[in-house]
């Protein structure tokens, strides 16, 4: 299963970024064959709908689940609809998160927790 | 003429002067009152206007036949809104983010795709005594109110003076609710924060080439920040409605300050005169 880590870079040391719409990338691990790739996420300047648009680009690299701080109900309700598991409540960096995720540490969230537009700047 | 009556922000008063302006012109010419604010109208509040009609105000969708889709993706891509999903058979629409350019069903491969309506709220119509009152009411959860606001002014009428009540504010809403007006009257408060929303006020409206003039509400009488603003970008002060006791009682119970206090009827058509002469001149 391919699981993605909202990510402010690229790498395992990269933080975290809690803002999923707004992120900068995704890093993304295959717990199958162990590979680690990043995919940009060029949303992060969209005027509205970044959460939609992220969404989507995650359903396109068919990951299982995704690792996020805060997603909100747009992107939630593709997520949820693709059957990608969202889990909540990532901290310091891709490595730490993903570790936190194998020790089954991450909340599986059932709803969005915040509102949208909430990652908008401005 | 068509006159806008906005604020940078909320709370300084500008329905009240909106609609003590309505109540006061009507006494002399044909007067229609607009509340383009959607969202939260208040105009009827002080207004108390008998509705007599009612029309439904709806926008197209897009509709997916999930029969034809073949989940091949092209309309999230081409779409500019991000109205749209597509997940392995299955086809998301988010109706609030939908802007009705009719891309998708223009363009989906299959012909999936058919446009509908979407209901957004409702504009009302009926009389305040002389005056003639529409506004709009947006669907609670809907999040785009420029169609409804477009169908209010759509009721205006050339013979008449309509005044524009705008959301407060400067984001779209307030944008589509003063274009295309011949004259914005700004209401402001004398204080330092009155004075920033007011700025960004007159910034958009320069922008929208609208001519602009100021009320000071609840004017101390020195104003002195204000008056200073004014000079400076060469803005008219129009009038200045005094801080009155009775009149802020009357505001919180819903009755306008010309309805409070006859007497400011001489306060209002003095407002209006100033109006005409800057749009004249
Ligand atoms: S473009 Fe048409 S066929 Fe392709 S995913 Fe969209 S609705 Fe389905
Ligand atoms: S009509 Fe335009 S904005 Fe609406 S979903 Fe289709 S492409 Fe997007």
């Amino acid at each position: 299963m391919k699981i993605a880590v909202s990510a402010q870079g690229v790498s395992l040391k990269d933080p975290v970024d809690p803002r999923f719409g707004r992120c900068r990338h995704f890093v993304v691990y295959d717990s199958d064959t162990g590979s680690l790739t990043a995919v940009a996420n060029p949303s992060g300047e969209t005027s509205g709908g970044a959460g939609i648009q992220t969404a989507q680009l995650l359903v396109n690299q068919a990951v299982g689940a995704v690792l996020v701080g805060n997603v909100g109900p747009n992107a939630f309700k593709v997520l949820n609809a693709a059957g990608i598991k969202v889990y909540g409540g990532i901290k310091g960096n891709v490595e730490n998160s993903l570790e936190l995720f194998k020790e089954k540490k991450l909340n599986l969230m059932s709803d969005p927790n915040v509102s949208s537009h909430a990652g908008m700047r401005g | 003429m068509k006159l806008a009556v906005a604020s940078g922000k909320g709370g300084t008063g500008k329905t009240t002067v909106s609609v003590s302006l309505a109540i006061t012109m009507a006494q002399r010419k044909r007067v229609a009152f607009l509340d383009c604010d959607v969202e939260e109208p208040n105009g009827h509040l002080m207004l108390n206007p008998v509705l007599q009609h009612k029309e439904m105000v709806a926008v197209l969708v897009p509709e997916i036949d999930e029969q034809k889709c073949d989940s091949c993706g092209y309309c999230a891509e081409i779409c500019a809104f991000h109205a749209l999903a597509v997940l392995p058979g299955n086809t998301l629409v988010f109706p609030e983010m939908c802007h009705a350019c009719g891309g998708c069903w223009n363009f989906c491969p299959k012909q999936a795709i058919t446009p509908v309506d979407n209901y957004i709220g409702v504009v009302e119509e009926g009389r305040a005594e002389k005056v003639r009152f529409v506004h709009g009411r947006l669907n609670v959860g809907v999040a785009m109110s420029p169609p409804l606001i477009r169908a209010v002014k759509a009721k205006a009428k050339n013979d008449e003076l309509t005044i524009i009540d705008v959301p407060p504010g400067t984001s779209c809403p307030a944008v589509k609710s003063v274009e295309g007006v011949d004259f914005c009257i700004l209401v402001t408060e004398p204080t330092p924060f009155g004075l920033h929303d007011l700025d960004l006020a007159v910034q958009v409206l320069h922008q929208l080439k609208i001519p602009c003039g100021v009320v000071i509400n609840r004017s101390d009488g020195l104003d002195l920040t204000v008056e200073e603003y004014c000079g400076r970008c060469k803005i008219p002060v129009l009038q200045k409605i005094p801080l009155d006791r009775e009149v802020a009682e009357g505001y919180a119970a819903g009755i306008p300050a010309v309805l409070v206090k006859k007497e400011w009827g001489e306060l209002f058509s003095e407002l209006m005169d100033k109006v005409e002469e800057v749009v004249s001149s």
